[in-house]
């Protein structure tokens, strides 16, 4: 089902021909909002552009063939908004305009067209929607002469007209009830039937092939539409339009079904009029449904006919979805501020200063600037610097066209792969690339997952990173339907906080700053909490939530279910009610990764006595969505979703490596003001450096007995670093939970005695990486210390053991000399079970700076029964 | 299913269904608000209903199905209600149609572009045409140009000086001999009769030159913006490149060309004077030209980066310097006069202004204390693209004058005691309120803010204890800094102590403790602004007044990192001037 999903995003690929489809963008500026005023919960009042960027999402996953697709969104100073949406060079307007040209039959291009706009209106209306910009201007024509509604979304995006100065719509078309909404400013009444009445006036103009009141002033007009109120019925509304058009003789010629449509459309009563639904359904109107309907099914199934082979050209625009088209079109260069807004029109900021602001903050003498006012007109964005970019693409339809099953294909490398990540997000013909490879991907999953894993790992698409995330996440089934029957409405204790916390989260995100994006927060925490009753809200989980909301906005269901198995993985019962267990637990196996990683870092820390406890709390319990803002937050999680459980630990260090030279020189009081506002951390080498940490720490070493024991994917374990050592089977030489008293008493990190075999290859050679070595082929590096007495080490040890007895004091320093020369990846401290000597040993060791010390849980008593020990050769 | 005659959209939805033989025809009974339940909710909303009531699955899609209905119909019959209401309405009385139509056009009139008249005068036009210009081949020659009519100004006024002057020691002349005869041939009568002559003669002669000023300086403006959009038309039809032929850079030429004889509209009775006057007379507005290009003295100087905020991080920059604050208005001497000029000419239309905060007192135009020095450095050279400082400051008191009208409206209508207001004061700023002047010719500002103050209170002692964060100057900080997201002011010069002068009272202990203050709620504005504008970088700049001692100043450099908790820190005040000051 959430295949199916995917495969619906790309049902109604819009095929773009060169001369047809475009993107159009249209501006407007909303009302500005006092600033000196606050909300009722004590918060900055929300601009309206930014809520109009929140209730616009919602547009953006529209799709009928009769409505034009909205794209994407923007909102800049000043309150304006930028709204991209696809766009077609034919409008009605211009086929009234110039109907000379059409030579076909008028009276087929009328059916066609009213039937498409109601069609159009019929799905706006199922998804809770009412155009009220009804006009020739905003209907397109496509090349397959299938008329597209352009321009619907304004009444919803500004509310019911609220969140702007003027009214919405053409005047003309308005039905007269609406005119006088305008006037009563009752705006919240958005009747479907207002526009049936506006389309019946369309569908008028188009079958006298000109326009009604041409010549008519504003008010003219206004006083007409509301003048057609005495008429008793629909008839006479007719007849009364028909005598304003200049040609008056066509109401005659018209056939019987349009007439008995218009009739049905143009009642001065809305009730009256017919629903669009109930138009396209009336026998009496449309004739031809049924047939077209069949028609449209067999064009679904027949291919066209494919062109002949030596005119065969590959038109990768044409394949492209529009989404992806306007993501290429600004990696292309193209700069929607300056394609829509060219510099004549826009008043200079100095201009703009105004005169006076009172103490309150009232500002007074705000300059006029003309460009503020209601412009319907679209641009239509250049379309030159992408369609030359994507030509080159033909060249290579490797890159465009790429097959997955074919294995030399998909293991040859993008050259540009080996770049930076940031270079890579803005390269072009990478890009096209790579979306076009991860559309396939998405489309095969779950088939595919294991691909779709294997291509993660290089790096993700900005586009496509939600649905990419939840299939990492093994999100599958029915998401949809688990999420509408889980109740997000019902009163909840821990509503008071998330309604505190949802309006201070990510709030530099306009999105997320939307009232609709608090909702949608608000709604996906109540459903996690409501599905997950063993746990409770904890500050930082709408931090969590916030990142899944942000990347599948209009898509709540992947959302919660994406959010609920990440946080199964990462962050298994951190939302108990009483998590300190779990909290302490991560919180002592992060200061022995420390240890193991950074020792000198991790000894000076424990000196000046600033543990984990008072900083790094807030970092995973969020996974650090809390402490780094969303660009970071994504690229990091691209990594972190790739990596096991334990994954986040190495990442925590990775951070405190960032700011270890700081750390090391700072005490108590400036490490605290230190981490309260964290400084700037460079996203990318905590990356790589948390990756590299995790090649080097032994798997056993981040073992946590509160971590989820079950896994729920069911990958094959490839290599030593695939597998999560939490899920993967016990026996008796793995780590056994202990008290955390006792873990708390550790110095450093444990090895388990599997791991320990594994390791030194003492259970034979294995071809893979592991933390000891680089290399699949050399021998590991790992360095093992036995400080039992001699005699006891005579007695049986483990291979390549070296013996340096506790109790000798010498020891330590001839230890760190062998450690010195053999420098070891790891070094793996090995005691007796009972004595326990290894720890002061080993923090020994670690204070004198050497790097991966750990010491072998159980000691050597539970080596003994598998039978790897020797009598050491001495 | 009921009905509800207020509307508020509560309506009642009742379904009946049969689950399984043995039990009986159950029913149910729901309050839903049909105006707020869109059709996407309405199957979450029965999926909730049906789990509380623990209802079997296999009702699920005929309840949803009547849900929609339910929720469709009634809402559309409040819909339909009250449309139907208001045509009623104007069936019964037609005459109301008229009234709507005006109303509802005059709504699209005031707020669509297409139904606007339209309007010759492109008020853009002149400044997109300099902003092309400076940034083309052209500046230099737009800088002469500019450069000219500044000579052209400046002459205007040492000739208006010297003319003035003249008259003066005539005067005094007169005077003199008058007095010394007085008794023989003049009367004490005849003396105070010349007198008022020579005063009426005085004020003939500076209204003449007023006017003059005002006309030079309009033809001046028109002159150089017909120019500007001109060449800038010239240059677009030439391939962008200046075309040495054409009638507008000809004319161009020509104006630079005009050498700096005494132009016509000197006075006759200024014509027979020779000697020079030196500079002692007062109530002259204008200053000579030294003082306004006083070679500026940044004393001490310390450069900080900060980041701002907690997820997102801001970068700014943040200057800490010791100088007087008019030193960014004024030039610092002819050779870098040049390279300033052209500076603040580039940026004047782009989206990187910058601007100074001027504490002022509560009387607009006041012409006291720095705010007549600042007029001073405006009037010295002609302002070509605002309108000038007093036709600024006119229009300032205008809108404070309006707000205050506003106001007191909006006072009697809640309650109607207070009516005690007298004129005087509808002119005058309460503490915290600003003004904004613009300008073009000033050495590195754009845009001045004028925040009224009581500058004598804020440099008290008791201010230390006064002056809080919610202080209304403090507040009025805030409020720069939100019309600084707003309209693209980058740099921001501030003063740090919230005065422009070190006064006997003024303690070491006081400045660092307001230095502080400042600090902190400047860095909390900031973070605020980050909500405003998405986080842009800026420059702020701190200013202390010259004479604050170089202790202090240290102190005020070890307090600023530690206040916006910053990384990098460079002391940038000049090696010699460091020694120089130990």
């Amino acid at each position: 089902m959430f295949r199916t999903k995917i495969l619906l995003c790309y049902r109604y690929v819009s095929k773009i021909g060169m001369d047809t489809v475009r993107l159009g963008c249209m501006t407007f500026v909303t009302t500005a909002v006092p600033h000196d005023k606050c909300g009722s919960n004590g918060l900055p009042v929300t601009p309206n552009s930014v809520k109009v960027l929140g209730l616009a999402q919602e547009l953006i996953s529209l799709r009928h063939e009769n409505v034009c697709r909205y794209i994407d969104f923007k909102t800049t100073k000043h309150n304006r908004i930028f709204a991209v949406s696809e766009y077609y060079t034919t409008t009605l307007h211009k086929m009234i305009k110039n109907h000379e040209t059409f030579h076909r039959d008028w009276n087929s291009v009328c059916v066609n067209v009213s039937m498409g706009v109601f069609k159009g209106l019929s799905y706006l209306h199922e998804q809770g929607l009412v155009h009220h910009c009804l006009e020739p201007k905003s209907i397109y024509i496509t090349k397959e002469d299938n008329p597209k509604l352009g321009n619907f979304g304004l009444h919803h995006i500004t509310d019911g007209g609220s969140l702007v100065d003027c009214p919405i719509g053409n005047p003309k078309y308005h039905a007269p009830e609406h005119v006088l909404h305008i006037y009563s400013k009752d705006l919240a009444i958005a009747n479907i039937k207002s526009d049936v009445w506006s389309s019946a006036i369309v569908i008028l103009e188009l079958i006298n092939k000109s326009f009604l009141w041409e010549d008519k002033g504003l008010q003219t007009i206004v006083s007409k539409i509301l003048e057609l109120t005495s008429c008793q019925s629909a008839q006479s509304v007719l007849e009364v339009l028909q005598a304003n058009f200049q040609k008056q003789s066509f109401l005659d010629d018209i056939s019987q079904s349009m007439r008995c449509l218009l009739e049905s459309c143009l009642s001065p009563i809305p009730e009256n009029r017919l629903m669009p639904a109930e138009i396209l359904n009336d026998k009496n109107i449309f004739k031809t449904t049924q047939n077209d309907n069949s028609e449209n099914i067999k064009s679904l199934f027949s291919f066209k006919s494919l062109p002949a082979e030596t005119d065969m050209q590959i038109q990768p625009i044409e394949d492209l979805d529009l989404q992806e088209l306007w993501h290429l079109w600004k990696l292309a260069g193209g700069d929607l501020l300056s394609s829509v807004f060219n510099s004549d029109t826009t008043t200079p900021s100095v201009r703009m200063l105004p005169f006076f602001i009172t103490n309150l903050g009232g500002v007074h003498g705000l300059q006029y600037s003309p460009e503020d006012l209601f412009d319907a007109h679209i641009t239509v964005l250049p379309m030159e610097a992408i369609e030359n970019r994507l030509a080159t693409a033909v060249d290579n339809p490797d890159m465009f066209y790429p097959l997955l099953e074919n294995k030399t294909n998909v293991d040859k490398e993008h050259a540009t792969s080996k770049l930076p990540l940031l270079i890579r997000e803005n390269d072009f013909e990478y890009q096209v690339y790579r979306l076009a490879l991860f559309r396939r991907l998405l489309i095969g999953y779950p088939y595919l997952h294991d691909l779709l894993w294997k291509e993660a790992r290089i790096d993700i698409p900005v586009l496509l990173r939600g649905l990419i995330w939840a299939g990492l996440l093994n999100v599958q089934g029915d998401v949809e339907e688990e999420y509408m029957h889980i109740d997000k409405d019902t009163p909840k204790l821990a509503d008071r906080q998330i309604a505190v916390d949802v309006p201070r989260c990510h709030q530099y995100n306009a999105i997320l700053s939307s009232p609709v994006a608090h909702e949608k927060l608000k709604r996906v925490l109540k459903a996690w909490l409501f599905s997950h009753p063993h746990l409770s809200y904890w500050q930082g989980l709408d931090s969590l939530c916030a990142v899944f909301v942000h990347l599948n906005f209009n898509d709540e269901p992947t959302a919660y279910k994406s959010m609920s198995h990440f946080i199964d993985k990462y962050l298994y019962n951190f939302f108990l009610k009483d998590n300190s267990a779990i909290i302490q637990e991560y919180l002592v196996v992060f200061a022995h990764l420390v240890s193991f990683h950074d020792p000198l870092l991790s000894c000076h820390m424990n000196e000046i006595g600033f543990i984990p406890d008072l900083y790094a709390i807030p970092w995973f319990l969020t996974m650090f969505a809390h402490v780094f803002p969303l660009h970071k937050i994504v690229h990091l999680w691209d990594t972190l979703l790739l990596g096991n459980s334990s994954f986040p630990l190495c990442i925590g260090v990775a951070i405190l490596q960032q700011v270890r030279e700081q750390l090391l020189l700072s005490d108590f009081n400036e490490c605290i003001l230190l981490f309260s506002d964290l400084p700037e951390v460079n996203i990318d080498n905590v990356v790589q450096k948390s990756i590299q940490i995790f090649c080097h720490t032994p798997k056993s070493s981040t073992f946590r007995v509160h971590a989820q024991h079950e896994s729920n994917s069911q990958q094959r374990t490839m290599s030593y670093y695939s597998d999560d050592y939490n899920v993967s089977p016990q026996n008796e030489l793995s780590l056994k939970p202990i008290p955390l008293a006792d873990l708390k008493e550790e110095v450093c990190c444990r090895i388990s005695a599997d791991d320990l075999i594994q390791l030194t290859e003492l259970g034979g050679i294995v071809n893979s990486k592991t933390p000891a070595k680089n290399s699949k082929s050399v021998k590991p590096r790992i360095a093992v210390i036995d400080i039992r007495q001699p005699d006891e080490f005579a007695h049986g040890a483990i291979p390549e053991g070296k013996n340096f007895p506790y109790s000798s004091s010498k020891s330590v320093e001839s230890c760190l000399q062998y450690i010195n020369q053999l420098k070891p990846k790891v070094v793996v401290v090995v005691g007796n079970c009972t004595s326990r000597f290894d720890r002061p040993f080993a923090s020994k060791l670690l204070k004198a700076g050497t790097k991966g010390v750990c010491v072998l849980f159980g000691g050597i008593e539970i080596l003994k029964p598998v039978g790897i020990l020797t009598i050491p050769s001495l | 299913m009921s009905k509800d005659e207020t509307d508020s959209g509560d309506h009642t939805f009742s379904y009946k269904f049969v689950c399984g033989a043995p039990r009986p025809n159950l029913q149910l009974e729901l309050s839903v608000n049909v105006l707020n339940t869109r059709a996407k909710h309405v199957p979450e909303l029965a999926a909730r209903v049906m789990n509380h009531h623990n209802i079997p699955c296999f009702v699920e899609p005929d309840m949803v199905k009547c849900l929609k209905e339910f929720v469709e119909t009634e809402r559309m019959s409040i819909q339909h209600k009250k449309s139907q209401a208001g045509i009623d309405k104007i069936r019964k009385n037609p005459s109301l149609i008229s009234t709507i139509a005006a109303d509802v056009a005059k709504k699209y009139e005031n707020t669509w572009a297409c139904y606007q008249k339209p309007v010759s005068n492109k008020p853009n036009e002149f400044s997109i045409s300099y902003h092309y210009l400076i940034h083309s081949l052209a500046m230099q020659v737009l800088l002469k140009l500019e450069q000219k009519y500044i000579s052209l100004m400046s002459k205007f006024i040492s000739d208006k000086e010297l003319s003035i002057g003249k008259m003066q020691d005539r005067h005094q002349m007169e005077m003199t001999r008058a007095c010394e005869h007085v008794g023989f041939a003049y009367t004490a009568d005849d003396v105070t009769i010349l007198a008022s002559k020579h005063l009426a003669d005085m004020e003939r002669l500076q209204r003449h030159w007023d006017t003059e000023t005002q006309k030079i300086m309009k033809t001046q403006k028109r002159e150089f913006a017909e120019l500007v959009v001109g060449l800038h038309k010239e240059m677009l039809a030439h391939n962008n490149t200046l075309n040495e032929e054409g009638p507008i850079y000809l004319c161009v030429k020509q104006v630079l060309d005009t050498s700096l004889t005494k132009p016509s509209y000197i006075p006759d009775d200024s014509l027979f004077v020779s000697s020079i006057n030196s500079a002692n007379d007062s109530g002259q507005k204008s200053t000579p030209t030294p003082s306004t290009t006083t070679s500026n003295s940044i004393v001490m100087e310390e450069s900080f980066t900060v980041n701002l905020g907690a997820q997102l991080k801001t970068m700014h920059n943040i200057r800490l310097l010791v100088t007087d604050v008019l030193n960014f208005c004024r030039y610092s001497g002819e050779e870098e006069m040049e390279a300033q000029r052209f500076q603040t000419a580039m940026s004047l239309y782009s989206s990187a202004l910058s601007a100074v905060v001027l504490l002022s007192d509560k009387r607009i135009g006041r012409c006291t204390g720095i705010e007549q020095e600042f007029a001073s450095i405006c009037n010295s050279s002609p302002e070509l693209h605002f309108p000038s400082l007093d036709e600024q400051l006119e229009q300032a008191r205008d809108h404070v004058a309006a707000t205050r009208q506003e106001e007191e409206r909006s006072m009697t209508n809640g309650n109607e005691t207070t009516d005690n207001s007298e004129d005087t004061d509808s002119h005058l700023l309460k503490e915290g309120d600003f003004y904004i002047t613009k300008h073009s010719n000033l050495s590195q500002v754009h845009a001045v803010f004028h925040v009224a103050t009581e500058e004598s209170q804020l440099q008290s002692k008791a201010s230390l204890i006064n002056v809080t964060s919610r202080h209304p100057v403090i507040l009025a900080l805030r409020h720069i800094l939100k019309v600084a997201s707003n309209y693209d002011i980058r740099t921001l010069t501030v003063p740090l102590l919230l005065t422009h002068e070190l006064t006997e009272e003024i303690t070491f202990q006081w400045c660092v403790k307001r230095a502080e203050l400042v600090m902190k709620c400047m860095k909390g504005f900031m973070m605020e602004m980050a909500t405003w504008d998405g986080g842009v970088s800026r420059n702020i700049q701190f200013v202390v007044p010259p004479g604050v001692s170089e202790e202090a100043f240290d102190r005020l450099r070890s307090a600023l990192p530690e206040v916006f908790r910053t990384t990098s820190a460079r002391n940038l005040t000049p090696a010699h001037r460091r020694t120089a000051h130990r």
